[in-house]
């Protein structure tokens, strides 16, 4: 038991910037590359990564009935995925609110499960009371997720603030639904402009795409789809996760027509010269 | 080959690169000072604990009226500028010899309260023109 698991939370501050799906597409991504994982769903009350990952006619215990010692251990609460056996999602309670759990009682669960699992990941609720408060608590890591909107941005920094002062480290920012033609037209914020406000360290940006929400309507990771632009940049954030040492982000990939803008003010200027 | 660019057409399809609807610069700029703002506004005390640490090294060189200090945060440009000012009561004979002010902190800190008892309250009094000349 020498060999201790990483506790990361996926946070943001801002609501609807993509946290479950992060974690869903994270989780399954880790567990596709070899690695036991848990995804431990704290928003209490408002319960999604069951739905995302397809798992809703599943639960039968939930994080509550842990904490409360309902259930023999937490295995018991652990729900299995559907498509890979070392990953287990632990539900949220729905039916209770965020008073129901103090942060010392989610510090000792986390510190159980990161002796069973390479990884336990957070899906934290919006906001910055009770509930990120428990979140945070046994946390040793931290996946900003943020969306190249002030506000989004604005809701990041308050967050990265809070996660310093809890002594979390590393705290690594993820850029969710970047549309790389926008930034390059220069209406919308580029990565480099998030990254330099926020000041973090990038472990990935995932483009815009509608195929996450097909895959969400599914119950299915994005990541695990082969045709996704954002399953790709996922699986690039899962390399970095395992090796931090791995490439960076995908590169912004311009559409068709500003390639073949660029080849031809290439040829425009040649002409010229 | 350039006057191609001037039909709006080819100059969106190929020259596009420079629009004026530029929003980018405007999020940025407000973004940061926005979180500038936040920062000094959600930080417990920032404000209060530079106050003090600010009228702690200003003592050891003169008095100061610490009622009057004023701090500003402002968005400037692309950044922000911060700015301090403080009305001044009388310049110590030792502010011409920085190195003893900042002397080790054993002795720094003995100082202070030797100064608050006496020397620093004849100085206010009795040396007020020396300042006046120093300032003329």
């Amino acid at each position: 038991m020498s060999n201790m698991g990483k506790v990361i939370v996926v946070t943001s501050g801002k609501g609807g910037v993509g946290k479950t799906t992060c974690t869903a597409n994270l989780g399954s991504g880790l567990a596709q590359a070899g690695k036991t994982v848990v995804l431990v769903d704290t928003d209490i009350g408002l319960r999604n990564l069951d739905l995302v990952l397809g798992l809703e006619n599943r639960i039968v215990f939930d994080l509550v009935d842990v904490i409360d010692g309902k259930c023999r251990s937490f295995r018991q609460a652990l729900i299995r995925d559907k498509r890979f056996e070392n990953l287990q999602v632990l539900a949220s309670a729905q039916s209770r609110d965020k008073d129901a759990v103090k942060p010392e009682q989610m510090k000792a669960l986390c510190q159980e499960l990161k002796g069973a699992f390479d990884y336990v990941l957070l899906d934290c609720p919006a906001g910055i009371e009770m509930g990120f408060k428990n979140a945070i608590a046994g946390a040793d890591e931290a996946i900003v997720v943020t969306n190249p909107e002030v506000s989004a941005v604005r809701d990041a920094d308050r967050i990265v603030g809070l996660l310093e002062a809890a002594d979390i480290n590393p705290i690594r920012l993820l850029l969710n639904r970047f549309k790389p033609n926008v930034a390059q037209r220069g209406q919308m914020l580029s990565v480099a402009d998030v990254q330099e406000i926020l000041n973090l360290e990038l472990i990935g940006m995932v483009p815009e795409d509608e195929r996450v929400v097909h895959s969400s309507n599914k119950g299915e990771p994005a990541v695990l789809d082969p045709k996704s632009k954002a399953g790709l940049a996922y699986r690039q954030v899962v390399q970095r996760l395992i090796d931090p040492g791995a490439a960076a982000w995908a590169p912004e990939q311009p559409g068709l027509m500003s390639k073949i803008r660029r080849m031809f003010s290439v040829n425009l200027g040649s002409q010229a010269n | 080959m350039e006057f191609l660019l001037r039909l709006p057409f080819l100059s969106w399809l190929f020259g596009g690169n420079q629009t004026k609807d530029d929003s980018r610069q405007a999020a940025r700029n407000r973004l940061k000072s926005a979180l500038v703002g936040d920062r000094c506004s959600v930080a417990p005390g920032m404000s209060d604990s530079i106050r003090k640490e600010m009228l702690d090294v200003l003592a050891r060189y003169m008095d100061v009226d610490s009622q009057t200090l004023n701090l500003r945060l402002q968005p400037e440009g692309e950044g922000m500028r911060w700015t301090a000012d403080i009305q001044v009561v009388s310049v110590h004979r030792q502010a011409h010899l920085p190195e003893q002010a900042l002397m080790d902190p054993s002795e720094r800190k003995k100082r202070p309260k030797r100064s608050l008892r006496g020397t620093r309250w004849r100085r206010s009094q009795e040396d007020q023109p020396s300042v006046e000349e120093k300032s003329a």
